[in-house]
């Protein structure tokens, strides 16, 4: 981008986030204020991505939605148990990331940023189905889109399967019960640390906690997922 | 939650592990590899002289493992495209609009919009709606445009009881002035549709148009619009022929009728402005009575929080309620020297929300005096029609305080913020407050720099208002408590701290109405404090429960 188109790109905003890109630095994005551009977080590719959905890029949102929106919908499958509540979940966290657009600073990495407010909308989610007094779905009743693709598995098949595909279903159900069994805290750092592979400071970022309670809100949750499952694992273990 | 996770956790724990109660917290960071050497060599020490603690450690190893069974779920084929669509409605809307059923109504529209545009490729190749393949939607087309409508009530017997219950036969709108909303920019309120009176932009129903009729219609439409006709016509063709008989009768009645229709449009647009959740709740009803049921409800709440109270009724009403509550003289007198009114008839309204709260309604002999002789005809209605008493109080309390708070804001204005003033604040702001303020959703992010904006400006202004303000804030937030006691979030209000009222109060201690002239002293700055209301000696000389602990959600729920 050269310099005047840069400052054409720039018009109308304030002055202090424009930075006047040599034309040998064609290739790096304009950056926000002097103190974000030396963020060492502008190395993560999304945060590049999401500076450009900033400046009114469509097709760079487009390819965080795909590359997020797999990892959303299944955390908040395992929260809440309900692939439509999960959607529903997951497109209102895109919606908050399109609203920030215009406010977003890269001053952490972008999944920590984007599973903040997944947290945040997870809680608020939570917060209003209680207020609602809405009697929680067990996994086998359906949902409104009728039965979730696990209980639909298990109902249709159970019957029919030959012994070690059912016990492998039989052992999903069970180490989905024990997931559910977990307080919904220890639930999503458990899913955050196990398959988003988060370190203990991203977690404790993520959902405002401090890396110590993180530490033990995990041991907690390891030692009663051991509890619940104890008798699978003495049964595999005789 | 945090805390109870921990008693539960520990206590379960402790009497059931082999290792030391100080060596479980670490247990999780050991397995990762976080735990610094000093520690993680004595969970090891306790591993090497204990058979029990190694087999526990493997149980939780394994455990942990299990969790791969786990089906990987994925969003569905058509997610990302609703997402993107959905965003580029909101951005064509020109911004994220202020209730969440907006939110979720998306998706909903999106999938309409989506059937459409598989309908409409077909449709590009037939080039116009007069062919024959599209006869049957011309025909059809009065009902189709409704059907949105209709689906939302279901059967002509519902609308029709909707349509006796009068529940929508008048606009519950809160009565001139009393739309302000406090916790948003003043030119950010979404318009208030609630009552849903647009029936004067309303064309009327009618059962059929004539074909040339139709087709001036569909010319006439936006593309949009004809999708979404396509979209209802194929749902048509997939209902039973009971089904379609049903929708029929119900689209004949309500071109018959145009009461009804009236009422299908306000229920409608009402409906539609209610919180996905409430929504969700009236839309799957078990029956139509239960449906009806709830809608009541929901419509009754809205009575009582649009009442506001005529000034010199307010006043009557605080004197009496005020005579009737056990407060020593001395203290009375404390309370009303050298205040302004509105500020003594918050600092009452507070008490008297904290005496309900805490310890009921007063007697029914205070309600029918107060509603004999001081309330105005459509005080008195409005809250005759509640059955419960103690939301009847809730009622009367929430009018009185929003009176109060309205007129102090038509006194002291608030500064107008903008979006650009905003982001000039947020970009002074230090990083840490800015990245707290960043990581908000956005309404909530924009209500907290509003705030800060708000606070900041009014110290250029004359004294008067910034001792005004706080007190403004205060009393609204109170306000909000109890219409979330009204409309049924909450059963109790939130009380902070010694039985003062002040959810703003988390960072440090304020008093909850400024100091100065005009303004009594907050709790931390009257001497030793036996003003405070939580100090009040009870009718037998000991003190009332007026203290209760917070209740709140956890800190970092925001």
């Amino acid at each position: 981008m050269a310099c005047s188109e840069a400052i054409r790109h720039a018009a109308g905003r304030d002055w202090r986030r424009v930075r006047f890109v040599r034309p040998e630095d064609e290739t790096r994005t304009l950056v926000s204020t002097a103190k974000i551009e030396t963020s060492p977080y502008l190395r993560d590719p999304d945060v590049q991505l999401m500076l450009r959905v900033r400046d009114g890029d469509e097709r760079a949102f487009e390819e965080l939605v795909q590359a997020y929106q797999d990892r959303l919908v299944g955390l908040f499958y395992h929260m809440f148990g309900r692939q439509d509540v999960a959607e529903d979940l997951t497109q209102d966290v895109f919606l908050r990331v399109y609203a920030a657009r215009g406010r977003y600073r890269p001053t952490a990495r972008f999944s920590t940023w984007l599973f903040r407010i997944a947290h945040n909308v997870a809680m608020n989610y939570r917060r209003s189905k209680r207020h609602a007094k809405e009697v929680p779905l067990k996994t086998t009743e359906s949902g409104p889109l009728g039965m979730q693709p696990l209980e639909r598995l298990i109902a249709e098949k159970s019957a029919l399967m030959p012994s070690r595909q059912l016990a492998a279903v039989e052992q999903q159900k069970i180490v989905r019960d024990a997931i559910e069994k977990l307080s919904e805290r220890q639930r999503m750092v458990v899913l955050l640390n196990r398959f988003e592979h988060m370190s203990y400071a991203d977690i404790a970022a993520v959902m405002n906690l401090s890396t110590d309670a993180v530490k033990s809100l995990l041991s907690r949750a390891r030692r009663n997922l051991r509890e619940y499952l104890e008798p699978v694992l003495k049964r595999e273990q005789r | 939650m945090f805390l109870f996770d921990f008693a539960i956790g520990g206590l379960a724990m402790t009497a059931k592990s082999a290792f030391p109660p100080e060596q479980l917290e670490n247990i999780a960071a050991y397995l990762d590899g976080e735990l610094p050497e000093e520690q993680a060599a004595e969970i090891e020490r306790t591993l090497a002289t204990s058979p029990e603690a190694r087999q526990e450690l493997q149980e939780m190893v394994a455990a942990w493992e299990m969790l791969d069974v786990l089906p990987r779920i994925r969003a569905t084929e058509a997610f990302t495209k609703q997402t993107l669509a959905s965003i580029r409605v909101e951005a064509a809307a020109g911004g994220r609009p202020k209730r969440r059923w907006v939110e979720h109504a998306i998706p909903v529209a999106m999938w309409g919009v989506l059937l459409g545009v598989v309908a409409a490729v077909s449709f590009a190749v037939a080039a116009h709606w007069g062919r024959q393949e599209y006869e049957p939607v011309l025909e059809k087309l009065a009902l189709l445009e409704n059907e949105p409508l209709y689906r939302e009530v279901g059967s002509l017997k519902f609308l029709q009881k909707l349509h006796e219950s009068g529940l929508f036969a008048e606009d519950v709108s809160p009565q001139d002035g009393a739309a302000f909303d406090l916790t948003w920019f003043p030119q950010q309120r979404s318009p208030d549709i609630r009552g849903g009176a647009s029936d004067a932009d309303a064309t009327w129903i009618v059962a059929q148009y004539d074909r040339a009729e139709a087709i001036k219609r569909v010319e006439r439409m936006p593309q949009a619009e004809r999708e979404r006709i396509l979209a209802a016509f194929q749902r048509l063709q997939q209902m039973s022929s009971d089904q379609l008989a049903a929708l029929e009768q119900l689209h004949r009645a309500v071109a018959a009728d145009p009461d009804l229709q009236v009422t299908l449009r306000r229920y409608v647009q009402w409906l539609r402005s209610l919180d996905v959740l409430e929504r969700d709740r009236i839309r799957s009803a078990g029956s139509d009575d239960e449906r009806l049921a709830l809608v009541r409800d929901a419509r009754q709440s809205e009575r009582l929080l649009a009442l506001r109270l005529q000034p010199e009724e307010l006043e009557r009403i605080i004197s009496l309620v005020e005579q009737r509550l056990p407060i020593p003289e001395e203290v009375r007198r404390r309370f009303n020297g050298g205040q302004s009114q509105a500020a003594r008839q918050l600092r009452f309204l507070e008490m008297i929300a904290r005496a309900i709260d805490l310890r009921g309604t007063p007697g029914a002999e205070t309600w029918e005096e107060l509603e004999k002789h001081l309330m105005s005809e459509r005080a008195r209605s409005v809250l005759a029609a509640e059955p419960n008493i103690e939301r009847r109080w809730w009622g009367l309390l929430h009018a009185a305080l929003m009176t109060v708070v309205e007129q102090l804001v038509r006194k002291h204005p608030p500064p107008v913020a903008d979006t650009e003033k905003l982001d000039e604040l947020l970009d002074q702001l230090p990083d840490d407050e800015r990245n707290r303020i960043l990581r908000l959703s956005p309404e909530d992010a924009r209500r907290e720099l509003w705030r800060r904006y708000v606070m900041r400006e009014l110290q250029q202004r004359p004294k008067a208002d910034r001792e005004a303000w706080p007190a403004i804030w205060q009393a609204h937030r109170l306000a909000q408590e109890i219409r979330a006691v009204i409309t049924g979030e909450r059963t109790s209000l939130r009380w902070i701290g010694g039985g003062r009222f002040d959810p703003r109060k988390r960072g440090g201690e304020r008093p909850p109405f400024p100091r100065g002239r005009g303004f009594p002293n907050g709790p931390r700055g009257g001497g030793p404090g036996a003003d405070r209301p939580g100090n009040v000696p009870g009718p037998e000389g000991r003190r009332l429960p007026f203290r209760r602990e917070p209740v709140g959600p956890p800190k970092d729920m925001t």
